[in-house]
């Protein structure tokens, strides 16, 4: 590719590309832990699709989208400040961890927010997923290699994946109120 | 218990070197220029313009639009962003820079209320080629002007052709949910 008279960030951006590139190629793909992400992939998008009570589908995707977009931004700022780096990836483009980002994650989001219509029930909800997340499943992919924490702890992570789940019921409470709302 | 000490991956140093740029390169030439305030300002218009226009008792539902065409927004841009087939110059954030990029603000709220003002499929598509090619060939241009955008190696067609076919995917989803969420409604 063309590198001449496009700007120095530019140019480091392709280096970096080429280079996960490079990466993947070479002791990424078809791995066991390739091959992990791709299997968890589809079990977490098919189990989304199997639980997920239709009749409310609308409500639950919009809220399932939010949580999408927040945590696809989070990681990613993660990534750019080395925070945190992933070793492995369906994919090795955006989002940083493919499986993780928009499947696994939103589907147990989903679910919860599903399940638990009160917001007592949300609340507590929220925090037992929270704490698995930092105390079992974050060790788990540390421990396989696929997740390398830099610059950060689990229990970091703690209070932002409550936050996610709060704000994502909070703006589809409120959208929802203000359709009914406006209705009048 | 034991944990397995992988080896930070040779890219890890590259995406260090890049985070460096990008916040050197705010600081020095972008925050709180003339440009820096106005992307700020657009994106508060667009904002703003939305609200006003939004029809309130369907919130939900172009909300829901506006969810599922960021969602695809945001890929489109990072992968334009690492693939360095474009560029926005100027970023509200130095850290993940096609966040705060003109197209993935704007695109979402301009064809969410596209798609609510034309409910018919015919209607809808005339307005969504309409509004892509202003959006391709008049606004980007613009953009680019004024030193937002920069294509690098991109031409402005293939967006017409990506953002469009963005749009009428998202409709399609939209309806499809709303109408599964009905029939099952209707079961119970």
């Amino acid at each position: 590719m063309e590198l001449i008279n496009i700007p120095l960030y530019a140019q480091v951006q392709w280096k970096l590309t080429t280079t996960r590139f490079e990466e993947w190629f070479e002791s990424d793909l078809f791995t066991f832990n390739w091959w992990t992400m791709l299997v968890l992939f589809i079990i977490c998008s098919y189990l989304w699709w199997k639980l997920t009570d239709k009749s409310r589908l609308k409500e639950i995707v919009l809220y399932t989208g939010l949580v999408i977009i927040m945590i696809i931004i989070l990681d990613e700022f993660g990534e750019e400040l080395s925070l945190w780096v992933y070793t492995t990836d369906i994919f090795p483009i955006f989002p940083p961890i493919t499986a993780i980002d928009i499947s696994c994650m939103p589907m147990i989001y989903s679910l919860i927010y599903q399940c638990f219509r009160t917001w007592k029930s949300f609340i507590i909800a929220t925090i037992v997923m929270a704490t698995v997340f930092c105390l079992v499943f974050e060790p788990i992919f540390v421990w396989s290699g696929i997740y390398i924490m830099l610059r950060w702890k689990s229990y970091y992570g703690f209070p932002i994946y409550i936050s996610i789940a709060l704000i994502s019921k909070a703006a589809v409470n409120k959208a929802y109120y203000v359709s009914k709302e406006s209705l009048n | 218990m034991f944990f397995v000490l992988s080896q930070i991956p040779r890219s890890e140093e590259i995406q260090k070197q890049l985070t460096a740029i990008h916040i050197d390169s705010w600081l020095k030439q972008e925050v709180f220029i003339f440009s820096w305030w106005l992307l700020i300002g657009l994106i508060i218009l667009y904002i703003f313009i939305w609200w006003k226009l939004l029809d309130k008792p369907r919130l939900n539902e172009i909300l829901l639009y506006v969810v599922l065409a960021t969602i695809i927004m945001l890929g489109i841009v990072e992968y334009g962003e690492e693939l360095i087939l474009w560029d926005y110059p100027i970023d509200i954030l130095p850290i993940f820079p096609p966040l705060s990029s003109i197209s993935l603000i704007s695109l979402p709220l301009i064809y969410s209320l596209i798609y609510q003002h034309f409910t018919v499929t015919k209607n809808f598509l005339k307005a969504t080629s309409i509004a892509t090619a202003i959006v391709c060939f008049v606004c980007e241009p613009m953009y680019s002007e004024i030193g937002l955008f920069n294509l690098l190696h991109w031409k402005s067609y293939y967006s017409f052709l990506l953002y469009l076919l963005m749009a009428i995917i998202v409709r399609e989803v939209v309806i499809k949910i709303y109408k599964i969420t009905e029939k099952y409604s209707k079961m119970e």
